[in-house]
C-alpha cells in the first residue's frame, strides 16, 4: 500500500489509486472538469495537475492519470501549481461565451468556482481574434439542452453514454479549437438516462430542459429523499422552493428539479429520466381537501368532520361486520405508516381482509441499469411487515365485492381506475362504504363515501425497503400540501376517535417498534433536515 | 416654588401639577421622542423621556442580508451625515477582513466624512436656532448644506441616502473636477458660517436662552457616556480622531474646539468652530488625494470588477457572479470586532460578530446621541419647558441613531 505526503499530510492509499483520489483521501480536493469516478479517465483537461517530487526530482503531471507511488510528495498549492491552473483557465475561458446572465449552471459553474479559487486572473485582454463561435441552443433531446459554445470539451458526457448507457449518442467533432460536441449522425438524445449527462457537465453546455429558466439554484433548498417510481429506490435530493410563487406565476410550485445523490450500493452516482423528471405530480392534480359524499353530493369538507366520520363509519362497520370489510394498503407506503395501518386494521380491529394489493402494471420494466420491474418502492418492506399480498392481483377481491361478501373497502393511494380498469366502476358502486385516503385527486372520487388528502413521500419522513433487502430513511422537503396529513398521522388519529389503543400511538414508538420487528432499519442515519440556502452559516459557539 | 432664574417665588398658593405630552410630534423638538413632562406652571419638575418611535429593526435587519446590504441600512441610522455611518460599519468590516485601502480610496473616505460633518453641525444649528427664533440662521444654514449636498450627490448619487462605501472601497470613483469644486465652495461656506457666527454668537435673546441651560457636570457628562461636541463643550477632551486615529487623522492639522461649562451655549460654539475645522480638514484632504489610482483594495473577492468589463468579458462577468450569489459571497472569518469613528455626534462605534457566514450574526451599533437622550431628563428638570427647546436642540438627538 502506497505511502505518500499530500500538502504535508501522510496518507495510504490501496496500490493503483490515482493521486486525485489520493489527495482526497487525505483531505484535499484538487479542482477537476473532466475526472469523474465513475468513468474512464480521460485526461484531457488538464486542471487537475499537481506538483509531484519523487526522489529528489519534481514535475508537475496530471492527478488523474498519475498512480500513487510509495514515497510521493504531492502539492496541490504553491506557485508552479498556481500558474499551471491559471494557464489552463485562460485556454478554457478564451472562447468562453458571456452567458452567465441567462446560463443555468450560475451558481454551480466550475468555471466560475475555480476562476476565483485560483487566483481570479483576468486574462482576457490577451485574445487578439474574434472568439470562435459554436451552435448554441440545441434541443438534442427531450430532457437535454445542448450549448455547444459553453462546452469545455471534458467529453465526460461522451464518455457516459459509451460507457454507462452504451448509446452513443455524443461524440467530438473538429479539431483545435474548433472541436465542438455534438450528437452522432442521426441520433437524438434520447435514451432513459439522459437526464445524467445534465448532472455531469461542470458548465451549462448541457442544461435540463425542464428547468431550464425555472429558478435560480442559490434559491433551491434541498431535501434528502428516496425516488418512490421502482424498487431500487435510488437516492435522491429534492431541490425546491416554497418562497417564490410569484415566479411560477403562482402555480404552487414547489419542487424545482431533483438530483441523484451518490451511493455506491444502489444506483451509484446516476438516475433514470422518469425518477429525475416524474415530480408533478408532487405539487399539482393533488386532493388538498378532504370530500364527503352526502345525499348523493361530494363536497369538501374540514379535517374535523371527515377524521369523524371516518371514525364512526369504520368503528361501526368493524364491529358489526368485520369479515365484510377489505383494507388494501400499499407499496407505495413507508415502513412507518405500514406498521401503522397494520396495528390498527390487524391488531386493534382483526380485519382479516387487509393486502398491500399489486400492481398488475406492465410497463415496469427492468433495463440492467438502474429499473427494475417493479414500480414500487417499498413492495419489500409490506413483505418484511408480514402483510398479505394481491387480493386484487388475482382479482379475488373483486369477487368478493361482485358477490356481497366484501361491502366496505378501505383503499390507501391506489388509483382505483388505473388499478382495475372501467369495468370495475360499478362493482365499487356497489360497496357500501368507500374511503380513499390518496395524495392525488381521484377519478371516481364521486364514488367514494370520504376522500382523505394524505402527503406525498416529499412531504414526510419515513423509511423503505428496497428490492435488495436495503432500508433507506427519507425526510419531509416541506409540509403537506393543503390540508393532506401524513398517513401515519391520520392512522394514529383515527385509531384514537376509534377509542382504540394500539401499542404504538407516536412516532417514537412507532419507529422502535419498527427498528425492532426489522432490525435493518435500524442504525440508518437519519437523513439531512432541508438545507438553508445561506451555505456558509455556521452556529455561534 | 424655588428660586427661579434669580427670580424669588412669587407669594400665593403654588400652581397645580399637570401632566403633559411633549412629543412624539411636537413643532419645537425636532426628530422623533416623546417627553412626558410634569409640569407646575413653568416649571418642569418631573420628566419621563419615551423613545423607540424610529425602531426599526436595524440589528435585526442586518442579521438577515449580507455584509455588503448592510450598508443601506447603515445609512439610515445618523442620516445627518450617513457617509460617516457607512465608513464607520465598512471599517469594521475591513478590520475582520484584515483589509486596507489604498491611499486614494482613504482620503476620500476622510474627505465625504468632514463634509458630512459640517453638514451634520449645519443641520443641528440651523434646526436649533429656528426652534428659538432665529429663522435667519435656519435659511442660511440650510443653504450652506444645499452647497455641500450637490457636490456630495456628483460623487456618490444621493444626498441623504448615501451608500457610498463598499467592503473594500467605494461605490464610485471621485469624479473629474470634484477638488475643484469643493475648494470653490469654501468660501461660501465659511461666509455662511461667519454670518451665522456674527448673527448669533453675541446675540442677547441667544445668550439669554442658552446660556447657563441644560448643562450637566463633567463626572456626570462622563458617568452617561457622552462624547462628541456634547462632552468636548462639557470640558470632556474626547475625539476619536485624535484620541484613537485611524485612516490619515493623524497626519493632519486640525484643532479640536472644547468649552468648559457644557451649556446649551457652549454646545453651539462647539459645534460651530468645529465646522472650521472640518473644512480646513477638507482641504488638506483634497491637497494629498491622489489624483489617480484605485479607491478600492485590489481583491477580487470584495472589489467589483468595473462595469465595462463585465459586460464583454467572461472573466470579470463571473468574478461579478461570484460576488452576488447566495453560497458563494464573501464571509469575514468567524471572530468579533469593535471599531469607532468621529461621528457628528460623538463615538459612532460598530461592534460586529461574525460566524463565518455570509450575513452577520451581530451588528451593533453605538449610538452617540443615546447617552445625551438619556440625560435628557436630568437636565431639564428644574427648568421651564421654554428650556427644553435649545437643551433638546443642542444634544442633536437624531432619531435613526438613537432608535436605530
Amino acid at each position: 500500500m502506497p505511502k505518500l505526503i499530500v500538502d504535508g499530510r501522510e496518507v495510504e492509499v490501496p496500490t493503483g489509486t490515482r493521486l486525485i483520489e489520493a489527495c482526497k483521501a487525505a483531505g484535499v480536493v484538487v479542482p477537476h472538469f473532466c475526472y469523474h469516478p465513475g468513468l474512464s479517465v480521460a485526461g484531457n483537461c488538464r486542471m487537475c495537475m499537481v506538483e509531484i517530487e519523487m526522489g529528489g526530482r519534481s514535475r508537475v503531471a496530471a492527478s488523474c492519470v498519475e498512480p500513487a507511488v510509495d514515497g510521493m510528495t504531492v502539492r496541490t498549492q504553491g506557485a508552479e501549481v498556481r500558474d499551471t491552473r491559471q494557464g489552463v483557465m485562460e485556454f478554457l475561458l478564451l472562447n468562453h461565451p458571456i452567458d452567465c446572465p441567462s446560463c443555468d449552471c450560475a451558481g454551480e459553474c466550475k468555471l466560475q468556482d475555480y476562476y476565483m479559487d485560483w487566483g481570479a486572473v483576468d486574462t482576457g485582454s490577451r485574445r487578439e481574434t474574434e472568439p470562435v463561435h459554436k451552435p448554441k441552443r440545441q434541443e438534442i433531446g427531450p430532457h437535454v439542452m445542448l450549448d455547444s459554445e459553453r462546452c469545455v470539451l471534458c467529453t465526460r458526457c461522451v464518455r457516459f453514454t459509451q460507457e454507462v448507457t452504451g448509446t452513443h449518442e455524443l461524440g467530438v467533432e473538429e479539431r483545435g479549437s474548433h472541436s465542438t460536441l455534438h450528437l452522432a449522425e442521426g441520433k437524438r438524445l434520447d435514451n432513459a438516462y439522459s437526464g445524467n449527462v445534465v448532472d455531469l457537465c461542470p458548465v451549462g453546455a448541457l442544461t435540463d430542459r425542464t428547468f431550464r429558466f425555472q429558478r435560480r439554484v442559490w434559491f433551491l433548498k434541498k431535501a434528502d429523499s428516496i425516488c418512490p417510481g421502482c424498487s431500487r429506490g435510488c437516492n435522491t435530493e429534492i431541490h425546491f422552493d416554497e418562497k417564490r410563487d410569484y415566479k411560477n406565476e403562482r402555480s404552487g410550485r414547489r419542487v424545482m428539479r431533483i438530483k441523484p445523490r451518490f451511493n455506491a450500493q444502489v444506483n451509484q452516482w446516476w438516475l433514470c429520466d422518469e425518477g429525475r423528471y416524474g415530480f408533478e405530480g408532487i405539487d399539482f392534480g393533488r386532493l388538498v381537501r378532504p370530500l364527503i359524499l352526502r345525499h348523493g353530493v361530494v363536497s369538501p369538507t374540514d379535517g374535523e368532520d371527515a377524521l369523524a366520520e371516518a371514525a364512526r363509519l369504520l368503528d361501526d362497520m368493524a364491529r358489526r361486520h368485520p369479515e365484510q370489510l377489505a383494507v388494501l394498503l400499499s407499496p407505495d407506503m413507508s415502513c412507518e405508516a405500514l406498521l401503522a395501518a397494520r396495528s390498527l386494521f390487524v391488531d386493534q380491529l382483526k380485519l382479516s381482509r387487509v393486502d398491500f394489493g399489486l400492481s398488475l402494471d406492465p410497463a415496469g420494466l427492468e433495463d440492467g441499469l438502474l429499473r427494475t420491474a417493479d414500480r414500487h418502492p417499498n413492495r419489500m418492506g409490506c413483505e418484511l411487515l408480514k402483510l398479505k399480498r394481491g387480493a386484487f392481483a388475482d382479482g379475488t377481491l373483486l369477487d368478493e365485492i361482485r358477490e356481497g361478501r366484501v361491502k366496505g373497502l378501505v383503499c390507501f393511494r391506489w388509483d382505483l381506475p388505473a388499478l382495475l380498469g372501467e369495468q370495475a366502476r360499478e362493482l365499487l358502486g356497489q360497496l357500501r362504504l368507500l374511503i380513499v385516503l390518496t395524495p392525488q385527486a381521484q377519478a371516481w372520487g364521486d364514488l367514494a363515501t370520504l376522500q382523505l388528502p394524505v402527503a406525498l413521500y416529499a412531504e414526510q419522513d419515513g423509511t423503505f425497503v428496497n428490492f435488495q433487502g436495503k432500508a433507506q430513511r427519507f425526510h419531509a422537503a416541506f409540509p403537506p400540501m393543503g390540508e393532506a396529513v401524513g398517513e401515519v398521522d391520520l392512522l394514529l388519529e383515527l385509531g384514537q376517535r376509534m377509542g382504540r389503543r394500539p401499542a404504538q400511538s407516536s412516532h417514537e414508538a412507532l419507529r422502535k417498534r419498527l427498528e425492532a420487528e426489522l432490525p435493518q432499519t435500524a442504525g440508518l442515519e437519519a437523513p439531512r433536515a432541508p438545507e438553508h440556502r445561506v451555505s456558509k452559516e455556521a452556529a455561534p459557539r | 416654588m424655588s428660586e427661579f432664574h434669580g427670580v424669588p417665588a412669587a407669594p400665593g398658593p403654588r400652581p397645580a401639577e399637570m401632566t403633559l405630552s411633549m412629543g412624539p410630534s411636537h413643532p419645537t423638538t425636532h426628530g422623533i421622542v416623546r417627553l412626558k413632562v410634569q409640569v407646575q406652571g413653568e416649571e418642569i419638575t418631573d420628566c419621563d423621556v419615551e423613545i423607540g418611535y424610529l425602531h426599526r429593526g436595524f440589528e435585526k435587519m442586518c442579521e438577515n442580508h449580507p455584509w455588503n446590504q448592510c450598508v443601506v441600512y447603515v445609512d439610515r441610522l445618523n442620516y445627518v451625515s450617513p457617509i460617516i455611518n457607512d465608513v464607520g460599519y465598512h471599517m469594521a468590516v475591513e478590520k475582520l477582513l484584515d483589509l486596507e485601502l489604498p491611499a486614494r480610496g482613504q482620503w476620500m473616505r476622510m474627505l465625504t466624512s468632514e463634509l458630512m460633518r459640517v453638514c451634520d453641525h449645519q443641520t443641528c444649528l440651523a434646526a436649533s436656532c429656528m426652534e428659538l427664533g432665529a429663522f435667519t440662521a435656519f435659511l442660511y444654514l440650510i443653504k450652506g448644506r444645499e452647497l455641500i449636498w450637490e457636490v456630495l450627490e456628483k460623487i456618490c448619487g444621493a444626498r441623504v441616502t448615501t451608500s457610498y462605501t463598499r467592503i473594500g472601497g467605494l461605490a464610485y470613483e471621485p469624479y473629474d473636477g470634484m477638488a475643484e469644486e469643493i475648494l470653490a465652495l469654501m468660501p461660501d461656506l465659511r461666509d455662511i458660517h461667519t454670518e451665522i457666527d456674527k448673527l448669533m454668537t453675541d446675540n442677547r435673546i441667544f445668550i439669554d436662552r442658552t446660556r447657563g441651560i441644560g448643562a450637566l457636570d463633567r463626572a456626570t457628562c462622563l458617568s452617561y457616556g457622552f462624547t462628541g461636541p456634547v462632552a468636548r463643550a462639557a470640558g470632556i477632551e474626547y475625539d476619536v480622531r485624535v484620541q484613537h486615529p485611524y485612516m490619515f487623522y493623524s497626519q493632519l492639522d486640525f484643532d479640536v474646539p472644547v468649552c468648559s461649562s457644557g451649556d446649551c451655549y457652549d454646545r453651539y460654539l462647539v459645534r460651530l468652530r468645529e465646522m472650521e475645522q472640518s473644512l480646513r480638514i477638507v482641504e488638506q484632504c483634497l491637497a494629498r488625494l491622489p489624483r489617480s489610482g484605485p479607491v478600492c483594495v485590489e481583491d477580487a473577492r470584495v472589489t467589483l470588477p468595473a462595469k465595462e468589463k463585465v459586460y464583454t468579458r467572461i472573466e470579470p462577468l463571473m468574478q461579478h457572479f461570484k460576488q452576488h450569489m447566495w453560497g458563494h459571497m464573501i464571509a469575514p472569518p468567524a471572530g468579533s470586532v469593535y471599531h469607532a469613528v468621529e461621528g457628528g455626534n460623538g463615538e459612532l462605534g460598530f461592534y460586529l460578530v461574525s460566524t463565518g457566514g455570509e450575513q452577520p450574526w451581530k451588528v451593533r451599533c453605538r449610538p452617540p446621541c443615546f447617552g445625551m437622550t438619556q440625560a435628557l431628563k436630568e437636565m431639564i428638570i428644574g427648568g421651564t419647558i421654554a428650556d427644553v427647546v435649545p437643551i433638546f436642540g443642542s444634544i442633536n438627538m437624531i432619531g435613526g441613531e438613537l432608535d436605530r
